[in-house]
């Protein structure tokens, strides 16, 4: 379980957290985020989410659509109904114009396929973190 | 003619309304020709009737007298068209006295008639006839023709003859036949134009039947239904059969496409993941040698290369399946062409040119489309151009205005597309004569080019000539 002093040791780095069923993307994208200079929880569905949301904050949140026990746009409607309002990027495979609609009334901040995922992350993290530290591998 | 279905049935039809109205004809001019010779039998009985006693007497009890007053009753009994005479037993003729016209003549033809003498001219033997092997035909007394044959027979061996003139039977047989013959020929015209008629009326259910069959393509096989409620039964059955088929063959074809749709999506994860690595590898590796460099760059460039096609398969499989759908919106078409070029940059070995017109530097080219999918048309015309340039040879992609249109177009200086070809390049699984040769492809990448394009509302065409180049130029509509 991941615990608050986890999340405290972080320093100034900010926290992100990615949401998939799938280990291998889940580690990949959390190396690049790491080499990028972000804090990564890596999360295999939306109840870890929901628990590590119970214990801090988290600045970004990455979030699969299709997981075999939940559904991502689901999972973010939840959450912006209890209020919480940092930025979420949906992640998927699926480009789908209804998904998008979907997710953008959900209040997702953007809509990625998972191929252009890396290609885009350096612009999103620009975006939606621009008070990051140096980061430390570029 | 007679190897179509209508053909054939035109002939059969045609030679039995032949061979009836023949047979019938036939018939007809049989009957009315025996109806006309029974009725001068008749007649020639009638006046036979008084010479019958007479001649049995005579040849009962020969006398001269009893001769003298049978030759007076004949005379009486014979006309200029019609003679009566007598063969006695001996073989001599007992002539009509006072004969009533040539008594030379006369007794001529009764010699013909009983084989005494043989007939003069050269008409050869006499006519048979169909009413009797005693009946016989022959000419004479002013060219009449006369039916001769024995009337009578008595008990003592003579026999009694007539000769009459059958003319005017002839004549009226000829006028009904001649009367026959052009009813015939007519009726044989209208039967010839109803046949045609007919026959085209049957045959035009199965002429709709294969027009509606050649018209269903994959996209409408599903809501292809063939319908034809006036055919006859045949025709129905056989369009009950094909449209089960098309039943099976779309459901078939459905399971296929949800099948790709699965199997595509399924392998998209992996191949992220190989991508990423690829990438991370490249970018962090901090040990590898320039070799080492070089194939992580190409297993990278077809990894790109597969999710491309992954990409495309999906498209189609979506768009049989009616859910390819599009957010269209005015796009920066400018900005998509720099990203795009900067793309296929990084994975091109030769030059890719690109001319943006000079008012770009006012404001962006805007045009209704979707980014991504615009984007995604671009990499494919551009990896198409690619592959069929020899090693070298830029690329050029061009932006212009056009009346309302936006054109972009991509040109290159490859081996070019053979006019035969040049109408089905966007045909699924169609590749060139010289494609074929030069690269390998899976035959899908211009056809999703046209599908997405004409999704977005757009139109693609392409210029081309063998061994100078190709051009496809895409135009969508400009938005405001």
């Amino acid at each position: 379980m991941l615990t608050k002093a986890r999340l405290m040791t972080s320093g100034d780095w900010p926290t992100v957290s990615v949401v998939d069923d799938d280990p291998q993307i889940r580690a990949m994208v959390a190396e690049e985020l790491t080499d990028s200079g972000c804090f990564v929880l890596s999360l295999k569905n939306c109840l870890a989410l929901d628990e590590v949301l119970l214990d801090g904050t988290v600045d970004l949140v990455f979030l699969d659509v299709q997981m075999p026990d939940c559904d991502g746009i689901e999972c973010l409607r939840s959450l912006r109904a209890r209020g919480f309002s940092m930025p979420v990027v949906i992640f998927t495979s699926l480009n789908d114009p209804e998904r998008r609609r979907q997710a953008r009334d959900a209040g997702a901040d953007d809509y990625v396929l998972k191929h252009d995922l890396l290609h885009r992350l350096p612009g999103l993290l620009e975006r939606f973190l621009p008070r990051r530290p140096e980061n430390r591998c570029q | 003619m007679f190897g179509s279905l209508m053909g054939q049935l035109r002939l059969a039809a045609f030679v039995s309304v032949f061979a009836g109205f023949a047979a019938a004809s036939a018939l007809t001019l049989l009957l009315n020709r025996h109806s006309l010779l029974s009725q001068q039998q008749n007649q020639l009985s009638l006046a036979a009737a008084s010479l019958v006693a007479p001649l049995d007497q005579l040849d009962a009890v020969p006398s001269r007298a009893r001769a003298s007053q049978l030759q007076l009753e004949l005379a009486r009994q014979s006309s200029p068209c019609r003679v009566f005479w007598v063969r006695r037993r001996d073989g001599s003729l007992l002539m009509p006295s006072p004969a009533t016209g040539d008594p030379a003549a006369i007794t001529r033809l009764a010699e013909q008639a009983v084989g005494i003498r043989q007939p003069e001219g050269v008409d050869g033997p006499a006519i048979p006839l169909l009413i009797g092997a005693d009946h016989r035909l022959e000419k004479g007394m002013g060219g009449l023709t006369f039916l001769i044959h024995p009337l009578h027979r008595s008990p003592g061996g003579s026999q009694l003859w007539a000769a009459d003139d059958i003319g005017p039977t002839i004549v009226t047989l000829r006028s009904m036949l001649l009367g026959l013959a052009v009813v015939w020929v007519l009726c044989l015209a209208l039967t010839m134009v109803a046949i045609s008629l007919m026959t085209r009326r049957i045959i035009q259910p199965l002429r709709d039947l294969n027009r509606m069959a050649a018209s269903v393509t994959t996209e409408s096989l599903a809501s292809s239904h063939l319908r034809l409620d006036h055919a006859p039964l045949e025709v129905q059955e056989l369009a009950r059969a094909y449209n089960g088929l098309l039943d099976r063959l779309a459901l078939a074809w459905s399971q296929q496409r949800h099948f790709v749709g699965l199997v595509s999506h399924e392998l998209r994860n992996p191949l992220m993941i190989i991508a990423g690595y690829l990438r991370r590898l490249q970018r962090r590796g901090q040990n590898l040698d320039p070799e080492q460099m070089r194939a992580l760059a190409t297993t990278e460039a077809e990894t790109h290369r597969i999710t491309r096609m992954l990409n495309d398969l999906l498209d189609l499989s979506r768009s049989e399946a009616g859910h390819l759908q599009m957010t269209l919106a005015p796009v920066a078409v400018d900005e998509v062409l720099t990203t795009a070029s900067d793309l296929a940059r990084s994975q091109l070995s030769r030059p890719l040119l690109l001319h943006l017109p000079e008012e770009v530097a006012e404001g962006p080219v805007l045009a209704v489309a979707e980014t991504d999918r615009l984007q995604q048309v671009l990499l494919n015309l551009i990896e198409n151009a690619d592959k069929y340039s020899p090693p070298g040879r830029p690329i050029h992609l061009e932006l212009a205005r056009e009346a309302g249109d936006v054109c972009i177009s991509v040109r290159d200086q490859g081996i070019g597309i053979p006019p035969e070809d040049l109408p089905r390049v966007f045909d699924r699984f169609h590749r060139g004569r010289n494609a074929v040769e030069f690269e390998r492809g899976s035959g899908l990448g211009l056809s999703v080019v046209k599908l997405l394009v004409e999704a977005m509302g757009g139109s693609i065409g392409v210029e081309s000539e063998l061994g100078v180049g190709s051009r496809f130029a895409i135009h969508l509509p400009a938005a405001q």
